[in-house]
């Protein structure tokens, strides 16, 4: 393990922002990419929560990924959340949203309707933040030591 | 603390508050139309971590009622209905169950409503941690 003093205190903070930076992209990632996109019942899949069922990829493709801090990016699609993550920073807001004019069904499919019980894909993904954050930490610290 | 009595203690709050519509529970179909709250469980997350393996020390999760509501009437007895939901689930809210206790994290979530075929409905989402004893 690296020893600092006082003298290079300045060190010491560019390291731990790099980490932060690292904590924030890596978990911000394994989220977005832990969301399971399968094929939906009406493409012969079976009903599963915490996914986005795929009929003919509007909903999946519907996701728009906003980036508010240091760089103002924005844009849709089913892995429109790389760019935004490749230039996230410790201190940024980061938007992620289903729907729109592409998919105004989402909310349905989410949440449930009649008799489909929603299949909470987004719920489900932040219920698991903290286990991202917990790894990715882990990660961080051997690989920026 | 086992899971029915978890999911059991936050739905008989919403029954027992009676304040108002019927309700669906989960692999129940809604009896007595519209309104109703139709209740689910989804992202849970469990830590055991004794010797054993095999106990569940605490369980983080999300209780959702959706209130449905007939559509075009406007949202307001869906909104009524919601802060009513949210209101039996302030933060910090103790509720016993055998074995443990379950308390409510933050305050619950009104999300935005959606217009369905024939209703209109307005998730609630209340975040509680439920901790063995």
């Amino acid at each position: 393990m690296t020893k600092y003093s006082f003298a290079d205190l300045d060190k010491w903070a560019r390291k731990m922002e790099r980490r932060q930076d690292a904590i924030l992209r890596q978990s911000t990632n394994d989220l977005l990419k832990g969301i399971d996109i399968r094929a939906g019942l009406t493409r012969g899949g079976t009903f599963k929560r915490g996914v986005i069922p795929r009929h003919l990829g509007a909903l999946a493709g519907s996701l728009q990924s906003t980036l508010m801090g240091s760089t103002a990016i924005s844009g849709t699609g089913e892995n429109s959340y790389v760019m935004v993550i490749g230039e996230l920073k410790g201190g940024d807001r980061v938007r992620f949203v289903w729907g729109g004019a592409n998919a105004p069904y989402a909310p349905a499919i989410h949440y449930g309707f009649d008799s489909y019980p929603g299949t909470f894909w987004r719920d489900d993904a932040a219920a698991k933040w903290q286990g991202y954050v917990r790894a990715a930490t882990a990660r961080a610290k051997v690989q920026i030591p | 603390m086992n899971t029915k009595d978890i999911r059991n203690a936050l739905k008989s709050r919403l029954v027992s508050a009676n304040i108002g519509p019927n309700r669906a529970h989960p692999n129940v179909e809604p009896t007595g139309g519209r309104p109703f709250f139709e209740m689910s469980f989804t992202g849970i997350d469990r830590e055991g971590g004794t010797l054993k393996g095999n106990e569940i020390l605490s369980e983080t999760g999300q209780f959702t009622a959706v209130v449905v509501v007939d559509q075009g009437g406007g949202e307001d007895d869906a909104l009524d209905y919601a802060d009513a939901v949210a209101a039996l689930f302030p933060e910090g809210q103790r509720i016993t169950i055998t074995d443990g206790e379950i308390v409510i994290r933050r305050p619950a979530e009104i999300r935005g409503g959606y217009p369905t075929d024939a209703d209109y409905r307005v998730p609630v989402a209340v975040f509680y941690r439920a901790k063995a004893d």
